[in-house]
């Protein structure tokens, strides 16, 4: 294999997400606005000192082929997961959630780096594979994927273990599994969900489900129902063409508790409406069509595996928060990509389109047809 | 082509879920949108209730019985001092570092010792805040030399976000921050820690004695002293503070967790639960806050500064003169107190706690002998008060008067709801209705008469020495009503009470075998000798009694079971006019007795009712579960055989009948109208009002009554000093016609209840008075007709008929 120049897609995704970030910061500033002070809380610097490092990650990873970094995925798997054995003892709770470990002024959240390890790994792990992938070979990916979920699904972090569980059905489905493999996958989620209902939650994820399931009139006093309820006024608030920047109602009034970071697309909904909703939700689903569309093109199945479980990611933690931050779902805790406040998300977001424009960088040609 | 297939498969299902997404929004933000924005508006908007003035209850003379003001409580929130009011802030965070610890948890709660505790922790933390109050830039200074740790500590506890919360306060929202930073740099104090630039240092004490300025205006416009006011508040933070461990203590929680970690969601909820409720009776209240003082204090805290004090109005149901409570009533707040049922819906529990207080004490309505259209009335308002939860706020009538005609005085609650949008400076009035103030109930009573009746019933039961056994139990009543119109210009009963004992001395009241919550003037008895002219009448419409014709006294002499004759010593022969002078028993004893043996006792039972003196149920003081006449007595007895005795009893008003002072000022006022009945009424409201006058009796069968009432007067049996006074006074002007009463019972081992009722001028009446002594133990005549004929000069003094040198003061 000879490395060529780089792909036609690539210059697409950093415009998109240069674009995306430039539109995330505009709605911080809105969203972190409190205009009792006339200040931001938490402050624009912090958006843009994350930004900036994400950038700087992202354009730091160009310099290491993705193939040499595939090398570490391992290593870089383990130390992970003994971050999140970290995490489970060290961590300090916050608003109920062990999630974030401190070192000195930084909070590091290990399970969202780990989206960037599981992608990694599983990558490596199904780049060989044959059509009818056997059973056997089927316990290492799953694993690779479980074990971290048992850490996160303790923290508790309900939104990651949604996020990591599809990386792993795309992935496999796009590596070639059979069919009959990835059915009997899904058939077993299916049964093993009500299980993990019953003994995985807590007692408040339990009501929280089954407070919203139940939504009407007479409970939305209930503290479960407060961020769904604001954030569909929110939304609601917006109509067609939105309030303006700035003058959203339930985002000025400070009626919706994290609306800069987790609940930002309620913000966006209210002040740009329907038409800069279904506009941002364009962007990302062209954001994951081009990173696919690079994936059919790559020759590299490691290369190709990567972008299809970045999109696949990007992808999914797109359609959960945009569900949950217009009511449509209960509260997860899913940052936005590229949008949303964050320092671990951001910085997790840019290090992955990093890693696709790494891939997307070095297109290898080969002579022979791709075997799939 | 495999991969593409695939991945093109993945791409449609995240197309498929976009458009559920972009579905999700149409509906919301497009078809539902009003639904929601609404729900939004609302949560932006609070409605205020806009209460109407309750209408005044005021007195035929002008003065007022009850009227509504406007009434201004402050009330100083040290949750909210703690935060937002930078001395109050400055002083948690001094505190704080003194003791290693916050407000909370600093005395123990199951010591013996605690209330010692409490006390001398409130001196500490008074002084701290008298420290902070008075020098705010000393403290400031101080903590700014003092340990960076230390401060960085304190502000990291979980348990008491109030040092951290109150250090944000004095020195804004990032300076934790930077505090962190300085120490990592080296920093060993806080000041130099923050580096806090003059301009900044500077601001921040401007800052603080703009506060202490405001301060100290607010405790000048109280007129409190700053003292007290620091020390009170002090008391009740420590107060609360352990009351509030107590609790946690007494459910199981442990209050000295130092962190949430293992805790279940329930107990921590319900521990931040108990902490709110118990901060929020942390709060100093000054109730009836002076109108000047509400401006000084308005201006000393307005523009957000001193953010803990706040100013409530509120409208308060004042009785300026509390002339008779029993019939007034009262009107106020109906509390969770009040409510039956603790388990029951709050609201719903309070509303018919109200028709159900309003229920037992409108039995002021049931007792009196108003009619059916009244009782009617007031089971309507109770049905009403069920249907409208709007109930439960102030100024609800629940007794007496203030209940009776609480929908005509209540008015009608305005309301406003006010938006606040975000990012503004005011909220604004989207929806305003104005309330309706009340409408006033003008009583007949005057207020002159009815004092100056109190006045002298409450003498009258002064002057009772040397009988100790019955003057702690003895009452009385004063009745006095316009004949031809109705109008009742007093109804005194006695003893009574102020709404002032009801605060400082209820249980005193409770206890005393005086009774002085029972209205007297509208509960039965026995009437004695006044009732002697009912039986005249029915001696009269039966034809039994020709008012010429004399008939046998037996004086003192047994005449088998018909009563003796107390007023004739020896056997006589009496005609109606001295049979009444002298009040014969035995004379109308055979009246009674002749007119039942030719019509049946069935023809005095409805006389009796005709002139509506059978009112049931009508509570009694004598012995007995029902009353009025005839009747219920035979009821109640079941085999009891009614005989000759019985109706000899009853004709002379003893035996089995009982009736009001209320109810014999109805029955004179009947003779005094020369047979035309006219209902009694408290005011032009009532229903009694409009209902025309009826005649109940032939005048020609009253005639006959009336030269013997007046020779009651001139020469009978009320023929007495104060009587003989008033009628020198008015110097033959008219004549006052009259019958005295003395009614015995209970085997003569009490002493006899005085009576008189009487009306005046006797030519054209405009005034009948009944006067009802309990257990006073004289005749009518030496006893009831002195205090009617005292209360009658006072009648005519203020019309200008009698020198006031006759009257008494009533101060």
């Amino acid at each position: 294999m000879v490395e060529s120049t780089a792909h036609p897609y690539r210059g697409f995704i950093v415009t998109l997400c240069v674009a995306l970030c430039i539109v995330g910061f505009v709605f911080f500033l809105s969203a972190s606005y409190d205009p009792s002070s006339g200040r931001h809380s938490p402050p624009a610097s912090s958006q843009l000192r994350w930004i900036g490092l994400g950038i700087a990650a992202a354009i730091g990873i160009q310099f290491i082929d993705y193939r040499k970094l595939g090398r570490f995925a391992w290593a870089f798997y383990a130390g992970l997961i003994v971050l999140l054995v970290a995490t489970a003892l060290f961590a300090p709770t916050i608003q109920g959630a062990r999630r974030w470990l401190r070192f000195g002024p930084i909070a590091l959240q290990a399970s969202e780096l780990m989206k960037v390890a599981l992608v990694l790994v599983l990558a490596r792990t199904l780049q060989h594979v044959e059509q009818g992938y056997s059973w056997r070979g089927l316990a290492v990916p799953v694993g690779v994927v479980l074990l971290p979920v048992a850490f996160v699904i303790r923290q508790p972090d309900l939104g990651m273990c949604l996020l990591y569980t599809p990386i792993i059905g795309v992935m496999l489905w796009a590596s070639g599994v059979h069919r009959r493999v990835l059915l009997t996958l899904v058939l077993l989620v299916a049964v093993l969900a009500p299980v993990g209902y019953v003994w995985g939650l807590k007692d408040y994820q339990r009501d929280r489900i089954r407070t919203f399931v139940a939504w009407d009139e007479a409970g939305e006093g209930k503290a479960d129902l407060y961020q769904p309820l604001n954030a569909r006024i929110a939304v609601a608030n917006g109509g067609l063409i939105g309030m303006g920047l700035f003058r959203g109602h339930q985002n000025t009034g400070g009626y919706l508790p994290a609306k800069h970071n987790d609940y930002i697309f309620a913000i966006i909904a209210e002040e740009t409406g329907l038409a800069g909703a279904v506009v941002l939700l364009g962007l990302y689903f062209l954001l994951v069509a081009l990173l696919f569309a690079g994936a059919i093109e790559h020759r590299d199945p490691f290369g190709r595996l990567i972008l299809v479980g970045i999109g696949g990611l990007i992808g999914t933690q797109v359609l959960v928060n945009t569900a949950v931050a217009s009511g449509a779902l209960p509260t997860t805790g899913l940052t936005l990509p590229l949008i949303s406040h964050g320092g671990s998300s951001m910085l997790t977001t840019c290090v992955l389109f990093g890693l696709a424009i790494n891939v997307l960088s070095r297109r290898p040609i080969t002579v022979a047809r791709p075997r799939f | 082509m495999m991969l593409a297939s695939r991945l093109r498969q993945i791409l449609v299902v995240f197309a498929l879920a976009n458009l559920a997404i972009v579905a999700h929004l149409v509906r919301l933000q497009v078809v539902d949108r009003g639904v929601w924005v609404a729900k939004g508006e609302e949560q932006r908007s609070r409605r205020i209730l806009r209460e109407p003035i309750r209408g005044p209850i005021r007195f035929a003379d002008g003065s007022v019985a009850a009227e509504t003001e406007n009434r201004y409580d402050l009330q100083l929130r040290p949750t909210r001092l703690r935060t937002v009011w930078p001395i109050g802030a400055l002083a948690v965070v001094v505190r704080g570092l003194e003791r290693g610890e916050g407000f909370w948890w600093t005395v123990p709660a199951d010591s013996t010792a605690r209330a010692a505790a409490i006390a001398e922790e409130a001196s500490r933390l008074a002084a701290v805040l008298r420290y902070v109050a008075g020098r705010p830039e000393l403290a400031l200074r101080a903590l700014l030399e003092r340990p960076v740790d230390a401060v960085i500590d304190r502000a990291t506890c979980p348990l008491d976000p109030s040092f951290g919360d109150a250090f944000a306060a004095v020195f804004g929202r990032r300076t934790y921050g930077r505090l962190v930073v300085g120490a990592r740099e080296g920093a060993a104090t806080v000041g130099e820690a923050l580096a806090l630039e003059r301009e900044r240092l500077s601001a921040i004490l401007d800052r603080l004695d703009d506060e202490r300025r405001s301060f100290r205006a607010v405790v000048r416009a109280l007129g409190v002293p700053a003292t007290d006011l620091v020390e009170r508040l002090a008391r009740n933070v420590l107060a609360a503070e352990n009351n509030a461990r107590a609790r946690l203590v007494r459910e199981g929680i442990d209050h000295r967790i130092p962190s949430f970690d293992g805790v279940s969601r329930e107990t921590r909820r319900r521990y931040r639960e108990i902490i709110a409720d118990y901060r929020m009776r942390e709060r100093v209240a000054f109730r009836g806050v002076p109108f000047e003082a509400v401006v000084e204090v308005d201006r000393a805290t307005g523009r957000g500064r001193l953010a803990g004090f706040e100013l409530t109005r509120y409208l308060s149901r004042l009785y300026p003169n509390d002339l008779i409570p029993q019939l007034i009533g009262n009107a106020g707040t109906v509390t969770e107190r009040d409510a039956p049922d603790p388990t029951a819906d709050a609201l719903e529990g309070r509303v018919i706690n109200a028709a159900r207080v309003g229920r037992l004490q409108a039995e002021l309505l049931d007792r009196s002998p108003f009619g059916e259209a009244e009782r009617t009335e007031v089971r309507a308002l109770e049905d009403a008060i069920l249907e409208k939860a709007h109930l439960a706020d102030r100024n609800v009538g629940q007794a007496g008067l203030e209940f009776a005609y609480d929908r005509r005085l209540r008015g009608v609650r305005g309301s406003e709801r006010l938006v606040h949008l975000p990012g503004a400076e005011r909220s604004y009035s989207v929806h305003r209705v104005e309330p309706v103030d009340g409408e006033p109930l003008d009583l007949t009573i005057d207020s002159r008469l009815q004092r100056y009746g109190a006045m002298l019933l409450a003498r009258d039961r002064a002057s009772r020495v040397g009988d100790e056994q019955w003057a702690g139990r003895a009452g009385g009543a004063l009745v006095a009503l316009e004949p031809h119109t109705g109008r009742i210009l007093a109804l005194v009963t006695d003893p009574t009470y102020t709404r002032d004992d009801l605060r400082t001395r209820l249980d005193e009241l409770r206890a005393d075998p005086a009774q002085p919550f029972r209205n007297r003037a509208l509960e039965c008895n026995l009437p004695g000798s006044v009732f002697k002219p009912f039986t005249a009448l029915w001696g009269l419409e039966c034809g039994v009694l020709d008012p010429a014709k004399a008939l046998s006294c037996w004086a003192r002499n047994r005449r088998g079971a018909l009563p003796r004759c107390s007023a004739h010593s020896v056997p006589t022969d009496v005609a109606l006019t001295p049979a009444l002078g002298d009040s014969c028993n035995a004379y109308f004893s055979i009246v009674g007795a002749s007119a039942a043996a030719k019509t049946g006792h069935e023809s005095m039972r409805a006389l009796f009712r005709r002139f509506e003196l059978d009112r049931p149920p009508l509570a009694t003081n004598t012995g007995r579960a029902h009353c009025g006449v005839l009747g219920d007595w035979e009821k109640s007895l079941g085999r009891y055989v009614f005989r000759r005795r019985n109706i000899a009893q009853v004709s002379i008003g003893q035996g089995p009948v009982a009736v009001s002072p209320l109810h014999v000022a109805s029955l004179y006022a009947i003779i005094a109208n020369r047979g035309f009945h006219r209902p009694a009424y408290l005011t032009e409201a009532s229903p009694r009002f409009s209902r025309e006058p009826t005649r109940v009796v032939a005048s020609e069968h009253v005639e006959p009554l009336i030269p013997g009432l007046i020779s009651t007067m001139t020469t009978g049996t009320a023929d007495k000093p104060m009587v003989r006074k008033l009628r020198d006074a008015l110097g033959g002007a008219f004549e006052i016609a009259g019958k005295t009463g003395s009614a015995t019972y209970a085997g003569r081992r009490r002493p006899k209840h005085s009576w008189f009722a009487g009306f005046a001028p006797v030519a054209d009446p405009t005034i009948v008075v009944v006067v009802f002594l309990q257990n006073r133990g004289l005749g009518g005549g030496d006893g009831a007709a002195q205090v009617a004929a005292a209360f009658l000069s006072k009648y005519f003094a203020l019309q200008g008929l009698v020198p006031s040198a006759l009257v008494a003061s009533d101060g």
